[in-house]
């Protein structure tokens, strides 16, 4: 047996080994046993980010301290990490949890609430609107709207689950109204990617009641609060829990919804008799699915995440926002970062140090902390949308680069060439245009290429503020179908599709600027030459 | 034509290569700048169209004072060519179009008469066929031939030629050469710095000596070269340049030793082979013969003279009687045993008498040296 061989076995050999070893530990760690509330001490328990529940934990008198808390950024990656056995539970509040329970067998909530919890709308501070709202709600309530919206959007027949059309004159004006998506069945995206729901529906009737119009905008749960402190929103809410905490920043409607916080967790973790007994559950009889085929899984994968509900438009939307703030900033980059040089050219030191100042923090700051303080702080007050902030944030980042890239082009131009052209007579203006510049621009090029890489795939994070972009439309479509594969996988494509186009876009162009790549017949444009 | 009155150049309080220097330059002169390196013959050159504005004093280009503020320079610099030692030719752009886009963006010329003059100016530096050549295809004497006749393109009044043979190889810097004696020869004015002694002299009217910031001493070829007044034209002259130092120690970086030769070298325009007989004769004699002959504390000096005639070393060192020219001459003889072949000082001594033209050896006990060796290394050039 040669050597090579022989490395190859040994290699392969271990690696088995290692498989087996962390199989054999990981069903060893893996089986807690959950039967009251003691047994989820030492516990991972997920929790979804800007929602109160770890503060729940934090209150319970017997999880106190005693658990690990994760958090995660949506309700379906809370549910797969469960799955995965990368944590032990989920907490959810009761409605999110009984929606998840139904869409996955596998799946159980435990039946002792961690804690009670009201779910409400925030308003601004001190907002005018609260006492008329809660007036609305209140007399509806007194209606009985809540058995009617339990009945509508808890149920199984997801053909009633539609909002009540905005019929009304709307007199009083419009209400800006942000949702989270993503927490079914609360607030959640609806088969054309808008927001719809339990919350949802309830806001519009209120809002009927009142007689304003409702403008919707959907967002991440961590972005309801800083929209309305912002003024962005007039309203808020989804499935926001009303906590002494968050009453200090914003302030509530009365509860519309009283539930409380449950923990969800796997059917397997779970004693079915001693459960069963103790608190008379006998849900989970196991139902046979019928067992699918893997060609007939991955078409039925596919068949999810894009025909169905023409879900693929989503990826569109998405893509086509991502292009458009790709694009947008990378032509405003490019004239900010030039217009800069420019100015940097002829201006003295003071302005050359405040503009390094000024860089420095661009470049030194996360681009997704960027944009939030562009978009919670520095246009709060403006009606700027989501998209022109991003646009604006990514502008000033690939303009900080531009910037860079020719300072280090031109300094990489050797300073004899400037003094060549002074020397013939060339102005300042000239020798920049006709002698640096061109030569400048082959050094920048690859480097261009990469930044610009860069920047489609720093967009990423425009979620954040609510645009919807295509990693947004991933996750949108994955919070919908609950099948992480499928759209993960589309989504990473597509960026590297597009990362690919834009690096061959820009081969065309250096190739077309190259001066050594000129034709005879264009070095020599406007000449007969003599024979 | 120029008029240059008291002018100062001033980069910080300690590099100060221009003090108070006046000239006067003729419609027609031929002026070689010479003189030891960092005596500010180019930074003269560079003060002349502004490139290094002087920090005092004023220059007159036609009875106009180009110092004076709001001058335009961009006029003057049109009519004043010049040509770097490092050619400064456009990288980006073919060799006709080096000389073309000047004239096309500055003398408004069409492009046909631009590249018309351009192959006309071609074909006088020989380098017709090389039009279409981006720089980087170019040997250092042709780009520099392409910088010369993109500076004669813009018809200035006066070429100044900042060194333009100093980083070309022997072999290149005659092709150079003839084309600035073509110039002369059509009554161009020009103004050179250049370390090629023969060159300076057989080119113009008048020859600058610069020392320190000034024009030490100026005349024709004739009184510069071969009656200098002052001592240190006659030392430049007659010596050019010495190098000389002490050693102590057989620890003595011998590396430092050959860069400061290297140096002087290029200061001088001396060809390079001779240099180099001189580097391997001092390293050899130093570090493989008198490192293991003498004793352990010693002191050597060393004297390195280069003259026009070639390079002369001169060696004096402590100790008793050490008669090196009969070692030498001992060792490089036929090998008398097996025993000797091994002997490294043998191929060391070889090496040296190979390069070595005339050796002389004294001893006088009551010098300070006693031992003293010079060595004359033969001209190959």
């Amino acid at each position: 047996m040669d050597k090579g061989r022989c490395k190859k076995t040994i290699l392969a050999v271990s690696v088995i080994m290692m498989a087996f070893c962390v199989s054999v530990l990981s069903a060893y760690a893996g089986s807690p046993r959950f039967n009251s509330m003691q047994d989820f001490i030492g516990k991972k328990i997920s929790v979804l980010t800007g929602t109160a529940f770890d503060q729940y934990i934090e209150e319970n008198e017997i999880l106190k301290g005693q658990v690990e808390i994760l958090h995660q950024n949506s309700d379906v990656d809370s549910v797969q990490s469960l799955l995965d056995k990368k944590c032990d539970a989920i907490a959810m509040d009761a409605p999110v949890a009984e929606m998840t329970v139904a869409t996955h067998n596998e799946l159980i909530a435990f039946p002792e609430l961690i804690c009670k919890d009201n779910f409400g709308y925030g308003f601004r501070k001190g907002s005018p609107l609260v006492e008329p709202f809660n007036r609305a709600l209140q007399k509806l309530m007194n209606e009985g709207i809540a058995r009617e919206m339990k009945k509508k959007w808890m149920g199984q027949d997801d053909s009633l689950k539609v909002l009540i059309p905005q019929d009304w004159a709307g007199e009083k004006g419009t209400l800006r109204y942000w949702v989270n998506s993503g927490s079914q069945p609360m607030s959640y995206l609806g088969p054309d990617g808008t927001a719809t729901g339990y919350s949802v529906d309830l806001l519009l009737h209120v809002a009927r009641e009142m007689d304003y119009k409702v403008e919707m905008s959907g967002c991440s749960f961590g972005g309801l609060i800083p929209a309305v402190q912002s003024g962005k929103a007039d309203v808020v809410g989804g499935s926001l829990s009303i906590t002494p905490e968050r009453q200090k920043s914003i302030d509530f409607s009365d509860p519309f919804y009283k539930g409380g916080a449950v923990l969800v967790i796997r059917k397997e973790d779970v004693d079915p008799g001693e459960m069963a007994e103790q608190y008379g559950l006998t849900a989970w009889e196991e139902q046979e699915e019928p067992e699918m085929t893997i060609p007939e899984k991955i078409w039925d994968g596919f068949y999810r995440t894009f025909i169905e509900e023409s879900r693929w438009k989503v990826f569109g939307k998405g893509l086509f926002t991502t292009v458009m703030i790709s694009v947008s900033s990378a032509f405003f980059g490019i004239i900010l970062g030039f217009a800069l040089f420019m100015i940097l050219r002829r201006s003295g030191q003071t302005v050359r140090k405040a503009v390094s100042v000024i860089m420095g923090i661009i470049v030194g700051i996360p681009p997704v902390v960027l944009l939030m303080v562009l978009f919670y702080v520095v246009f709060a007050k403006s009606s700027l949308s989501a998209i022109p902030v991003s646009i604006v944030a990514f502008t000033m980042t690939f303009g900080a680069s531009v910037l860079r890239m020719l300072q280090t082009g031109t300094g990489a131009v050797d300073a004899g060439q400037t003094e060549g052209a002074y020397a013939l007579g060339f102005s300042d203006r000239e020798t920049f245009f006709r002698v640096i510049l061109p030569q400048a621009v082959m050094h920048i090029m690859p480097n261009f290429k990469a930044e610009l890489g860069a920047l489609v795939k720093a967009t990423a994070v425009v979620g954040y503020i609510a645009a919807h972009d295509l990693t947004k439309a991933g996750d949108v479509v994955r919070n919908r179908t609950f099948e992480a594969f499928f759209s993960l996988v589309s989504v990473a494509v597509i960026y590297y599709l597009l990362g690919k186009l834009l690096a061959y876009l820009v081969t065309r162009i250096e190739i077309y600027i190259d001066p050594a790549r000129r034709t005879k017949e264009q070095i020599l444009k406007g000449v007969t030459e003599h024979v | 034509m120029f008029r240059i009155e008291n002018i100062t150049k001033r980069f910080s309080e300690e590099d100060v290569p221009i003090q108070n220097l006046s000239a006067r330059v003729n419609k027609g002169d031929i002026i070689a700048l010479i003189g030891p390196s960092g005596t500010g013959k180019s930074t003269l050159l560079r003060c002349l169209n502004m490139l290094d504005p002087p920090t005092e004093g004023k220059i007159f280009f036609h009875d106009q004072e180009i110092t004076a503020k709001g001058y335009d320079l961009t006029k003057l610099r049109m009519k004043v060519g010049m040509v770097f030692q490092s050619y400064n030719l456009f990288n980006h752009l073919t060799a006709i179009e080096n000389i073309m886009m000047p004239q096309v963006r500055l003398l408004r010329k069409t492009e046909q008469e631009a590249y018309d003059r351009g192959m006309e100016l071609l074909e006088r530096v020989g380098l017709k066929d090389k039009y279409l050549q981006y720089p980087s295809q170019l040997s250092g004497g042709q780009k520099q031939r392409v910088a010369i006749a993109r500076a004669m393109a813009m018809e200035p009044e006066v070429l100044l030629l900042d060194e333009p043979t100093s980083s070309l190889d022997p072999a290149m810097v005659d092709e150079v050469h003839r084309v600035v004696r073509m110039l002369a020869d059509t009554g161009m004015t020009i103004m050179i710095v250049t370390h090629d002694m023969n060159f300076a002299r057989g080119l113009g009217n008048r020859v600058f000596f610069m020392d320190r910031g000034v024009i030490c001493e100026e005349g024709t070829p004739d009184e510069i070269f071969d009656n200098p007044k002052k001592p240190e034209t006659i030392q430049f002259i007659k010596k050019l340049r010495i190098i000389e130092g002490d050693i102590h120690s057989k620890n003595y970086d011998l590396m430092t030793f050959t860069e400061q030769i290297l140096e002087m070298m290029r200061q001088t325009g001396q060809l390079r082979v001779n240099w180099d007989s001189a580097v391997v004769i001092m390293d050899e004699l130093l570090g493989n013969i008198l490192f293991t002959l003498l004793p352990e504390s010693f002191r050597i000096h060393y004297c390195l003279e280069c003259g026009k005639e070639g390079l002369g070393i001169v060696l004096g060192y402590t100790g008793s009687r050490l008669d090196m020219k009969a070692f030498l001459e001992e060792k490089s003889g036929k090998a008398a045993s097996l025993e000797d072949m091994e002997d490294l000082t043998r191929i060391s001594a070889r090496m040296i008498m190979g390069y070595a033209k005339d050796i002389s050896y004294t001893y006088e006990e009551d010098r300070e040296l006693p031992n003293q060796l010079r060595i004359e290394i033969r001209n190959i050039a």
